[in-house]
């Protein structure tokens, strides 16, 4: 990585999503002493969020079998079910966190390897619905706008709905979008731009949309070290390597392990299985290849 | 006879009189030692030379003093200098240049060895090599006088005498301590075995073997030898091949297992309705549990560390040996009793064995085996049914068994039956590997709360409490209109859900106004984990349980997909493939296992129908163990049941109150009376009976109050301190031999054994015991079944049709007779599944003839879970604790099973969902018609609220194994809250405030509830009876309501969980 995720903590092992190497660090991150340990705020009691769905208000809808309107607390865990999904596609090259405030607020970053973009790296955010899943598609605005067809060259935002024209439930997930914001820098497209300018620079003086491209990627690039846009904790932001700080982290993402909370050795949970893979018989595999 | 004396104060553990006799020849400088040892050797070899052997006792007598001053003298010699160990000190070169001990050895073995003189050789030799400061047993010159002393002990003529025992293994537990110091030595034991030995050249090992089972110290002292031979040798195949060609350890140890087997106790006397699982605490003051205990860890053990030769035979052993010839027919005993003491044997040995292997064997056992055509599985799995403690404690092995992750028994039981996928339409095939993305199946679960347990004890001010909306605004670029408050989520939650054990940040905690709340305004709950639930007011502490639901489920389904992930196929609908996956057996009709238990069985059917059978308001409703079988084309069962039915109306005995006696914290099961009627039952069944168990006796109808006969495992009796549980050992696996192994090296002389009381306790010894817990409600239990005895039985009869009248009454209408429930058509009427909304589709004609099924064992606890409102607290608590555990798992196919509500099933198949309505429909009809519900229900839950704070309370240090600790009323409906009154007995003072505690709260919460319910008991006479039954009847339902509402919360969650959880990457290695 030419880039250098920094930031504190939060940058590397949690600010910082690298989907592909790295799933699950997200999940189970070792505490890591050298950093003292994060202690989540406290919630003051009586002002905490829905964790009562049953609560009558909810209970006369679902009663009446309108479960249509999902209380926050589903809104919750469908984000959190859509993030998890994310991390199950190990998108090369993107990295997304949801933000401290907010789940309906992620925070991205993406590398682009290849092609017209190479060695770009962009920030940014993407903004969920708060009627998720019943709305429009998440919407997605790089930092710094990106000299591209589809980026609004004022505010950064990605034309996202032409690719999502109805946010389908159950078939539209916000890997897709993120999926989607990677492709568009492979596979040009210039149709209904929202940078004319950029859309008619491709087909009519490529050498010149190149070099605006590469301008473009370098101005990112130098505001690469900026404090981020947002102030939230899990804000992606990135700092020049420091060895001290960043060699340890590094190598806990490559060896880290994920297990289970509360896993303790003397734990009857060796997964006990005898069945020959391929075969859907009890005690089918033989002897010798057992676990010992 | 000086060394006597001194010798023999020191027993085990006697450490510090043992040094400070030896410490004066130890401060003389070593070659003063010399001179008085070569001094004493002159004199015993002048004694040796002699021509006569049989010399005069006084030979003798000289002999021994200097043998024993000179012994001390080289026990205390250190090495020589220069290290390596390799010098000897002078004296020690001394005893091999001349041979000292053989020939002393020799002389006392020409001379014949009287007892006297044997017992102070091994006491000798304990003394020499267990306190030697030098490495002995690697010189020929005193390996060799050790063997030959040890092969007359083995000798059959002169053997060892009773009295001399203790010393002999003792002095063999010397010897294989320093064998596992110095593991050469095995080699050199082994291969300089006297020659007239022949095969049994590891004299050691075959001296040891005998004590194997023995009981108190002697027994596991040799129990430890034995082990660390074992441990020595792992790498030894020569020895391992002698071990398991030449020796019978391994026959000697399982077979054993079956002798110890047979002295257990029959019946299992624990009182507590609770009871379903035999902990630590019931069988520690039981001595023949724990003998077998004992040696069952030591197989466990024996596995651990033995070589794999060892191993192997061992496992085959105890499969043959002990399992199948003993454990099988034991399990098949006609008697309930015998059956229920069996299954929790057969429980408490799977809780113990840590070792796969092991395991292995056993699980073999349980699902391969077959015992009179069926897999103990099926065996097993038909006593789910029976209405009984029989039903609790079977509960209580599944739980066992699915703790285990194991795949094979998952298949066994459940996934063989998904993996064709005949079950889904096909349109829905794709969608068993969905998850639960939106919260629908959540929110479906939760809507099937019924209303009337809805009650809100918090104050309707706190509801609104909360601002409708987010304090903050979050500022999105180029929103369309910034000021909008914009709801969201509280990410909070799901920060802490992910994040809570991750260390960092130092931010500070946000301001309050980012605290989201609900849009939607629903009541707060406390979320920050340092607050746990009890600590908020009781009405509260009820409401907000969904939190720590959650959690648990995601602990839960992460454990389990953690013990899964090396499974050798995803289960997920299409690896296995569906269509090459083998046909699992078909539905019951052909499946003589599945027949419920006779008793049981019978028992039900008498309670099934409406009207025609007298009391069956009391196992009442639609017994939908009938509709099983009933689905089964009535078959048989049908003849059978009538006769059931007429036997019952002709020999009824008035059990009514007592019936569902195990419910309730309160009275104790009625197992006499109860017993008597299965005796009843049974008898009109077995003759007709097909397949399943053969028909045997009559089970003696057991009338007799329960005496404390020796033959029962009575619990409670008070461990003794020192005891060394062996359950807590086999807990830790990988710890234990290592321990054991460093203990032995650490405590020279002394072995594990000084510390290990004999575990014979008295049964009959009444220990603390929290029963005063429920004693009230014993008295009055006592005072119904007085009334009972007096009462005709026609009168019964009269009460018992009166009891009908009233459920018919207040249920929702059965619509079928008895009959009707067999010819098929379940008696459950359809409307009730379909006012939830949840209708298959219907069935498209032209399907396939044979039905889908999803195998007994859904079947059975479906069954079971639909009779919920009958069903005990405690059973439904096992109950739906074992529907949770299986909901844990991350197969899709099982996980689409259980928890996607939106799956369309075959219609044939009925779906959880569709069952939890059907109860909930139930407990909305029954709420209805019970005026003072509200109030019985918030009673209800303040008892079991006070019950899990005691458990709560109970911050045990000690080896209990790690139940969940609850935090809160949550945990009360798990399986915990059964074991939790027995687990105070090992702490008396604790036991004590426990007792008292639970009893403070029993009295204004649990208690108060049950004298609301038997008002008017007192008034005796028939309506006093009649309130009785019907008392027992409404606490059941009211309990089974809070339970259900609890249970459908963690349905809810588990479905929640499973969408947001991460798979274990496969073959991941396990250790560290």
């Amino acid at each position: 990585m030419r880039s250098r995720a920094s930031g504190g903590d939060w940058s590397i092992h949690r600010g910082f999503q690298k989907t592909h190497e790295v799933t699950g660090v997200l999940q189970a991150s070792p505490s890591r002493p050298s950093f003292g340990k994060k202690q989540l705020p406290t919630i003051p009691k009586n002002t905490a969020p829905i964790t009562k769905p049953a609560s009558p208000a909810t209970t006369t809808q679902s009663i009446n079998g309108t479960h249509a309107s999902y209380g926050p607390f589903y809104l919750e865990y469908s984000l959190l079910a859509e993030f998890t999904l994310v991390i199950k596609q190990k998108l090369p090259g993107i990295y997304v966190q949801p933000s401290y405030k907010s789940a309906l607020m992620w925070f991205g970053v993406i590398f682009i390897r290849h092609g017209l973009y190479q060695d770009g790296v962009f920030k940014f955010t993407v903004y969920i619905p708060d009627n998720y899943p019943d709305g429009e598609c998440p919407r997605v605005v790089f930092d710094i706008p990106v000299f591209h067809p589809l980026v609004d060259p004022v505010s950064g935002e990605l034309d996202v709905r032409r690719a999502f024209t109805k946010w389908r439930r159950n078939h539209n997930h916000i890997w897709q979008v993120l999926m989607y914001a990677r492709t568009v820098f492979y596979k040009i497209n210039t149709m209904e731009p929202l940078n004319p300018e950029a859309a008619v620079l491709y087909d009519k003086d490529v050498q010149l949309f190149k070099s605006k491209v590469v301008e473009s990627v370098k101005l990112c690039n130098s505001h690469l070290f900026d404090q981020p846009k947002i102030d939230d904790p899990y804000a992606i932001s990135f700092s020049p390597w420091n060895p001290a700080v960043h060699d340890e982290a590094k190598e806990r993402m490559f060896t880290h392990k994920r297990r289970p909370e509360d896993h303790h050795k003397g734990l009857q949970v060796s997964g006990l299985s005898w069945v020959k893979p391929g075969s859907t018989q009890p005690f089918s595999k033989d002897e010798n290849s057992q676990q010992s | 006879m000086s060394w006597l004396s001194r010798l023999t104060p020191r027993g085990p553990g006697n450490r510090s009189s043992r040094t400070s006799a030896l410490s004066s020849p130890c401060t003389a400088d070593p070659e003063t030692c010399l001179m008085v040892f070569d001094n004493h050797w002159r004199q015993v070899s002048w004694v040796l030379e002699q021509r006569d052997p049989s010399g005069s006792s006084d030979d003798l007598t000289a002999v021994r003093n200097h043998t024993d001053q000179m012994l001390c003298l080289l026990a205390e010699e250190r090495p020589g200098e220069g290290g390596e160990g390799a010098d000897m000190g002078p004296i020690l070169r001394l005893v091999v240049t001349e041979n000292v001990l053989e020939r002393v050895v020799q002389w006392h073995l020409r001379r014949g060895l009287d007892p006297d003189s044997q017992g102070a050789l091994l006491k000798l030799f304990e003394m020499l090599i267990g306190q030697s400061h030098q490495p002995l047993l690697q010189h020929k010159a005193v390996l060799q006088p050790l063997l030959s002393l040890l092969g007359a002990c083995a000798e059959p003529q002169l053997g060892c005498p009773l009295s001399l025992e203790n010393s002999l293994v003792l002095l063999l537990n010397q010897v294989c301590v320093s064998m596992a110091r110095a593991p050469a030595v095995l080699e050199l034991l082994f291969r300089t075995g006297p020659a007239q030995q022949g095969p049994t050249n590891l004299l050691i090992f075959s001296l040891l073997v005998p004590f194997i089972h023995r009981d108190g110290a002697i027994g596991q002292q040799a129990r430890d030898a034995l082990l660390l031979v074992m441990a020595t040798s792992a790498s030894n195949q020569g020895v391992a091949r002698y071990i398991a060609e030449n020796s019978y350890f391994c026959p000697v140890l399982a077979t054993g297992l079956s002798a110890l087997y047979s002295s257990l106790p029959r019946k299992i006397e624990v009182r507590g309705d609770d009871w379903h699982a035999l902990r630590r605490e019931d069988w520690m003051g039981v001595a023949s549990l724990v003998l077998f205990m004992n040696s069952l860890e030591f197989c466990n053990a024996v596995i651990q560390v033995a070589h794999p030769l060892v191993r192997g035979q061992l496992v085959d052993y105890v499969h043959n040996g002990f399992l199948v010839p003993v454990m099988g027919p034991a399990l098949h005993k006609s008697s309930v009793d015998e059956m229920i003491a069996s299954t929790a044997y057969l429980d408490l040995f799977l809780r113990s064995v840590t070792e796969t292997a092991l395991l292995k064997t056993f699980l073999r056992f349980i699902l391969v085996h077959r015992h009179d055509n069926d897999t103990i599985l099926d065996t097993l799995l038909t006593r789910i049914s029976s209405n009984s403690r029989l039903c609790m404690v079977s509960l209580g092995l599944f739980r066992t068994l699915l703790s285990l992750n194991c795949e094979d028994l998952m298949l066994q039981l459940v996934l063989r039956y998904l993996l064709p996928c005949t079950h889904v339409m096909l349109s829905q095939r794709r969608a068993v590997r969905e998850t639960d993305l939106y919260g629908k199946s959540a929110d479906k679960f939760l809507s099937l709360i019924p209303e009337c347990c809805r009650l809100s004890t918090l104050p309707p001010a706190d509801r609104e409490e909360e601002p409708a909306f987010w304090g903050k605004v979050l500022n999105s670029p180029g929103s369309e209109s910034p000021a909008h408050p914009k709801p969201s989520t509280p990410s909070r939650l799901a920060l802490f859900m992910r994040q809570q054990s991750t260390g960092g940040n130092s931010s500070t905690p946000p301001p309050m106004e980012t605290v989201p709340s609900s849009p939607r305004g629903g009541p707060s709950a406390p979320l920050s984990p340092d607050s746990p639930i009890h600590t908020v007011p009781e009405g509260l502490d009820w409401e907000s349980g969904y939190l720590e639901y959650l959690r648990d489920a995601r602990r839960g389904i992460e454990l389990c997909s953690w013990a899964c992930r090396n499974w050798s196929a995803p289960y997920d609908g299409e690896d296995p493939s569906p269509n090459t996956a083998p046909l699992p057996p078909p539905a019951p009709t052909s499946n003589p296992s599945l027949a419920m238990f006779p008793e049981h069985f019978s028992f039900q059917q008498g309670g099934g129908g409406s009207g025609t059978s007298p009391g069956q308001s009391l196992f009442n409703g639609t017994s939908s163990t009938g509709r099983e079988d009933g689905r089964a084309d009535g078959r048989d069962g049908g003849m059978e049941v009538k006769k059931v039915k007429r036997d019952l109306g002709e020999q009824w005995k008035p059990v009514g109150a007592e019936q569902n006696g195990t419910a309730g914290p309160g009275p104790p099961p009625a197992c006499g009376s109860l017993l008597a009627s299965y005796g009843e039952a049974n008898r009109g069944v077995s003759g007709e009976r097909s397949g399943g168990l053969p028909s045997q006796p009559v089970p003696v109808p057991s009338s007799a109050p329960r005496s404390s006969s020796p033959d029962m495992l009575t619990r409670a009796p008070d461990p003794s301190p020192g005891w060394g549980p062996p359950e807590e050992m086999l807990s830790s696996p990988s710890e234990v031999v290592e321990r054991l192994i460093s203990e032995l090296l650490d405590g020279p002389g002394q072995g594990e054994g000084g510390q290990i009381v004999p575990g014979g306790g008295d049964s009959n010894i009444q220990g603390i015991s929290i029963e005063a817990f429920t004693q009230e409600l014993r008295e009055l239990e006592e005072r119904v079944r007085d009334r009972d005895r007096g009462r005709g039985e026609g009168r019964a009869a009269r009460l018992q049709e009166d009891v009908t009248r009233d459920s018919l009454s207040e249920e929702p209408p059965t619509p079928s007779a008895l009959d009707a429930d067999l010819t098929g058509a379940g008696g459950e009427p359809r409307g009730e599944t379909s006012a939830m909304g949840l209708v298959s589709p219907a069935r498209p004609l032209g399907q396939p003839a044979s039905q889908p099924y999803t195998g007994p064992f859904m079947v059975v606890l479906f069954a079971k879970l639909e009779n919920m409102l009958q069903n005990s607290l405690y059973v439904n608590i096992l109950l739906t604790g074992i529907l949770s555990q299986l909901a844990c798992y991350p197969q899709p196919l099982l996980r689409s099973f259980l928890l996607n509500t939106n799956m369309v099933f075959q219609p044939s198949v009925k779906s959880l969902i569709q069952v939890l309505g059907s109860v909930k429909n139930r407990i909305e009809a029954f709420a209805a018609s019970h005026e003072d519900f509200p109030a019985m229900l918030r009673k209800a839950q303040r008892y079991l609220a006070a019950r899990s704070k005691v458990d709560w309370a109970d911050t045990s240090p000690m080896g209990v194994p790690p139940l969940r600790r609850s935090d809160s009323l949550v945990k009360s409906r798990k399986p915990s809250l059964g074991d939790l009154i027995l687990r105070h007995t090992n702490s008396p003072t604790r036991a004590r405030h426990a007792a008292q505690l639970a009893l403070a709260h029993v009295r204004d919460g649990g208690q108060s509830l049950h004298s609301a319910l038997f008002r008017g008991g007192s008034g005796g006479g028939a309506s006093g009876l009649e309130k009785q039954a019907e008392a027992l009847r409404v606490k059941n339902a009211v309990y089974c309501a809070v339970v259900f509402t609890e249970f459908l919360k963690e349905l809810a969650a588990l479905a929640q969980e499973h969408a947001v959880s991460m798979p274990f990457p496969k073959n991941q290695d396990p250790e560290e």
